[in-house]
């Protein structure tokens, strides 16, 4: 097993994570219902403003951002060109396969190619490992206070800018009764048989069937993940398909009625549905937090942390959540969000505590896990 | 016949079976409906949309530049391979005949994933380049079974009178040999461009940060479905046509046909 | 030898000329036999080297070496169903194509003229098309209402109905040329089905067409199996196939020794099972 600097992540354990989850919860919730009020325009124009950092030379460059498939405000990318002439972004989805752990084997077979990413814990963990995260300058980027610090320990790589947790998304009309639990899902999924989507991705899926069988999501014992592989093995009988994005959609129009997603996912659904409910299951979840980390080969790492600094600025950032309804690292944005979005229960810090966030396992076992997740698929 | 033989039948459901999903799909480019489970009524939408996102723009314009540069490399590798191999020894012919085999019928997936090896290896940075690279391999090979089809027909003896007469070889080349294979050289030309602009497996694989415009597709069709993939679907099949058509009208649909059909990849190698 | 035919009756060019044509006509085949070492050959080799060694997938670094780990991880029960899966799908998609494709060939091979032109191009068409847009069409077919709306597909008889869709004229083509010699009265009293038609059609006909039902089956069966595009569009990440699991390792998982052990393993399958098919068609061949 590969060596890699123990982290202040790694270092933390069990029972911290889930003191601190739990605290960040209180706080993200706490602190939007202090600030809320009520007006939620979130398509306020980006301010110029919000991206003055320290740097005094100007910006210059091209960017490569390795992104999750429209992860980002709609209009951030030519907001921030405008602001800074002479920078120029384009986004890369290209990475975004069936393995989580894809996105750190792009960036470290190909180094040079980009200059930032979006990067969860897993994966910034394998990257640190390999030499390949930028150590950011914090003062460059100020708007990083306006994240919630609790997760700003969580998550030292780079910005963290959202997270979120695997569970249950449903039609509360059609599928009754409603599931509570990982092992709800499993014993009512033959009922349901072909209505059911689920996420592909490998880490994603593992985390809850782990938390199923009663193992922790971020377990190296390999018997616990061949258990868990054939517990999706036999949950794949049941599944209409495995997607990588819009899974939730599907339940929008009845075309499924169970989701095995995240929750943000859901919580997008449920604007368009009032009949879709969300469950965090009983036995715990996993979930990941992730952020814009720069890599350590960039030229511009500069522009970068201009850019980071520009996404954290409450408009953009809350332009950014609103259009992904994801869990935010800001607990003041709130006020920005649509109300929808704002009042849903799905996303946000609530059961945090339940919520293993997903850590950097090493190279074979990383490996391992998507040569599983390979003969689910395959079976 | 009086009434169609059960083989008329049963030839005609094939081909219904082929025409009709493609043709459903050009329809549906048209389909106001956006839920595509019944039709709405006609729109351009679709693919003003779809024009109108620079994404889409860009990635069609780097599949034609790779094209047009495939296509030309293929046409320089198999017009002189295939008239050498016409007086070449048996050996060497069967060498020829094997790699060209061996490049259209492996899974195009090994060739990609070991060019791939080959530029990492050499640091050689992913782009167009590369993408031709790759394409240039199959698509070479193409070329050069119908080319060489062709020049299974001509007859030494006219660039024999040629040289004869007195023609230096380029010179019999360029008058007697070249017309003679024209229309094999339009038809190979035009069948490697489509095979070109529809490539994604080497294209995906040796592409680093550019899209071309299958592989941009392929990954709609993975993510989302949306109309507007029906509306470029449909583009992509009036280029078909196009390029069809244009052979046909170039050589006659009957030596066009013929070329397409003689051209044998199974007697390669043999 | 190559020389003599150019250099015509009477004028002997012997000697140095004779040789530097000879090379000149050696180059013309240096594009293609230079193009295909350098971008073919080269990489094949590469890859049998990888997959004798060892990636470290956290700094990328590989080292070379002589273990054979990832050829036996390529044969552990794990990836069986995999290859399994691809070699059923595409085998059964090449049997459905010969269904198929041999009477549509056989018809089109007893039509004339202008009738027999039209159908020609009819087959011509889609094989032009490009192949991603006949795939989506699939997609479109198996939502239809009359289909299930939808249910067959992410299944794997959408991948296998996908692959016979897709390569169905790359079987037509050849069993009509390998058709087109039998000599054509043969080939019409086996069509009249009544009068022991159909025996001779088994018993003639078919015998005498098979180098172009063994290319033609080659043709679709051997890239079939390592297909990567049709699984993923028509699979719902539920049916994967041995490309979708070689082109996971490239782009996933960055094991690269890995994936060329499966890469190779692939390839010296597929020439072990092309060799055989045509040494048998040959030795058939030669005895008939």
């Amino acid at each position: 097993m590969t060596q890699h600097p123990v982290l202040p992540m790694t270092a933390i354990s069990r029972r911290d994570l889930l003191r601190r989850g739990a605290l960040a919860g209180v706080s993200i919730a706490g602190l939007g219902a202090i600030a809320g009020c009520g007006d939620s325009n979130s398509t306020a124009p980006a301010s110029a403003a919000s991206t003055t950092s320290a740097a005094n030379a100007p910006l210059t460059g091209h960017l490569e951002f390795l992104n999750y498939p429209q992860w980002i405000g709609p209009h951030e990318v030519r907001d921030f060109e405008r602001a800074h002439p002479g920078v120029t972004i384009s986004q890369n989805n290209s990475a975004y396969t069936n393995s989580s752990s894809g996105v750190a084997v792009t960036v470290a077979q190909n180094p040079d190619q980009f200059d930032m990413l979006l990067a969860d814990g897993a994966v910034s963990g394998q990257l640190l490992a390999g030499g390949f995260i930028a150590h950011f300058d914090f003062d460059r980027i100020p708007n990083i206070s306006l994240v919630d610090p609790h997760i700003r320990k969580l998550y030292p790589f780079g910005v963290p800018t959202d997270f979120g947790k695997m569970g249950i998304g449903y039609r509360k009309d059609l599928v009754k009764p409603a599931p509570k639990s990982w092992a709800d899902l499993w014993d009512m999924a033959p009922k349901y048989k072909g209505k059911i989507v689920a996420y592909n991705l490998d880490r994603d899926m593992f985390g809850p069937a782990l938390k199923y069988l009663g193992y922790s999501a971020n377990t190296h014992n390999v018997a616990q993940l061949q258990k868990a592989k054939h517990a999706l093995i036999e949950l794949k009988a049941s599944i209409k398909a495995f997607k990588a994005v819009d899974i939730a959609s599907e339940l929008v129009h009845g075309q499924a009625v169970i989701a095995m997603t995240n929750d943000y996912d859901v919580a997008l659904a449920q604007t368009q549905n009032k009949n879709i409910g969300w469950i965090l299951p009983s036995e715990g979840t996993s979930g990941y937090l992730e952020g814009i980390a720069g890599v350590s080969r960039s030229k511009h790492l500069p522009e970068v942390e201009a850019f980071a600094n520009f996404h954290l600025a409450p408009a953009n950032y809350g332009s950014f959540v609103a259009t992904t309804a994801t869990s935010y690292t800001e607990p003041r944005i709130r006020s920005r969000l649509p109300k929808a979005i704002a009042d849903s229960t799905t996303i946000g810090a609530f059961g945090l505590e339940k919520v293993e966030f997903e850590e950097f396992l090493g190279a074979s076992t990383t490996q391992l896990i998507t040569n599983l997740w390979e003969q689910v698929q395959a079976a | 016949m009086k009434r169609p033989s059960g083989l008329a039948v049963f030839t005609g459901l094939v081909l219904l079976f082929l025409f009709a999903p493609i043709i459903v799909v050009v329809l549906n480019a048209f389909n106001s409906n956006n839920t595509l489970d019944s039709f709405g009524g006609f729109t351009g939408r679709w693919f003003s949309q779809a024009f109108s996102d620079s994404s889409v723009r860009s990635a069609l314009w780097v599949s034609v530049r790779v094209a047009l540069v495939s296509t030309a490399l293929s046409l320089i590798i198999a017009i002189p391979a295939s008239l050498w191999a016409r007086r070449a020894g048996r050996r060497a012919r069967a060498l020829l005949d094997g790699t060209t085999y061996m490049r259209i019928v492996l899974p195009e997936i090994v060739a990609a994933a070991g060019l791939f090896l080959l530029f990492r290896r050499v640091n050689f940075g992913l782009g167009i380049a590369t993408i031709i690279a790759g394409h240039v391999v199959f698509t070479s090979a193409y070329a050069t079974i119908i080319i060489q089809a062709r020049v299974a027909t001509l007859s030494i003896s006219l660039e024999e009178a040629a040289a004869d007469l007195g023609a230096v070889p380029w010179r019999a080349f360029r008058r007697v040999t070249l017309p003679m294979l024209r229309p094999a050289v339009i038809v190979a030309g035009l069948l490697v461009f489509t095979f070109s602009m529809d490539d994604v497996v080497s294209s995906a694989f040796l592409s680093g940060n550019t899209v071309t415009l299958p592989v941009l597709i392929f990954g709609l069709m993975r993510f989302h479905v949306t109309p507007e993939v029906n509306a470029i679907a449909a583009g992509v099949t009036v280029l078909t046509l196009v390029t069809f058509s244009l052979s046909a009208a170039l050589l006659g649909l009957r030596t066009g046909a013929s070329i397409v059909v003689g051209a044998r990849p199974e007697e390669a190698s043999s | 030898m190559a020389s003599g035919a150019l250099a015509g009756g009477g004028v002997s060019r012997a000697g140095g000329w004779g040789a530097r044509r000879r090379l000149a006509k050696g180059s013309l085949v240096l594009p293609a036999f230079g193009w295909t070492a350098v971008f073919f050959v080269i990489p094949l080799i590469l890859l049998i080297a990888y997959s004798f060694g060892h990636i470290d997938i956290i700094t990328f670094t590989v080292q070379w070496g002589w273990t054979t780990r990832s050829y036996s991880q390529v044969f552990q029960s794990l990836y069986l169903s995999a290859i399994g899966r691809s070699l059923l799908l595409s085998s059964g998609a090449t049997v459905a194509c010969l269904l198929a494709g041999f009477p549509v060939a056989y018809y089109i091979s007893l039509q004339r003229g202008r009738r027999q032109l039209i159908l020609l191009v009819a087959i011509i068409v889609p094989f032009w098309t490009s192949f991603l847009v006949r795939t989506y069409a699939m997609t479109n077919l198996l939502n239809a209402h009359w289909l299930g709306s939808g249910k067959l597909l992410d299944t794997p008889f959408a991948v296998g109905l996908g692959i016979f869709y897709t390569y169905l004229p790359l079987m037509v083509l050849p069993l009509y040329v390998a058709l087109e010699r039998i000599d054509p009265a043969l080939r019409e009293s086996a069509a009249d089905l009544g009068a022991g038609g159909f025996s001779r059609l088994r018993r003639v006909i078919i015998p005498l067409a098979m180098p172009g039902i063994v290319a033609g089956c080659i043709l679709v069966g051997v890239p079939s199996t390592g297909e990567y595009v049709i699984p993923s569009i028509l699979g719902g990440g539920k049916v994967l196939m041995y490309g979708n699991v070689v082109a996971d390792q490239f782009q996933s998982t960055g094991n690269y020794p890995f994936g060329a052990a499966l890469a190779v393993s692939l390839m010296a399958a597929l020439t072990v099972v092309v060799l055989a098919v045509r040494r048998a068609s040959a030795r058939r061949e030669a005895l008939a």
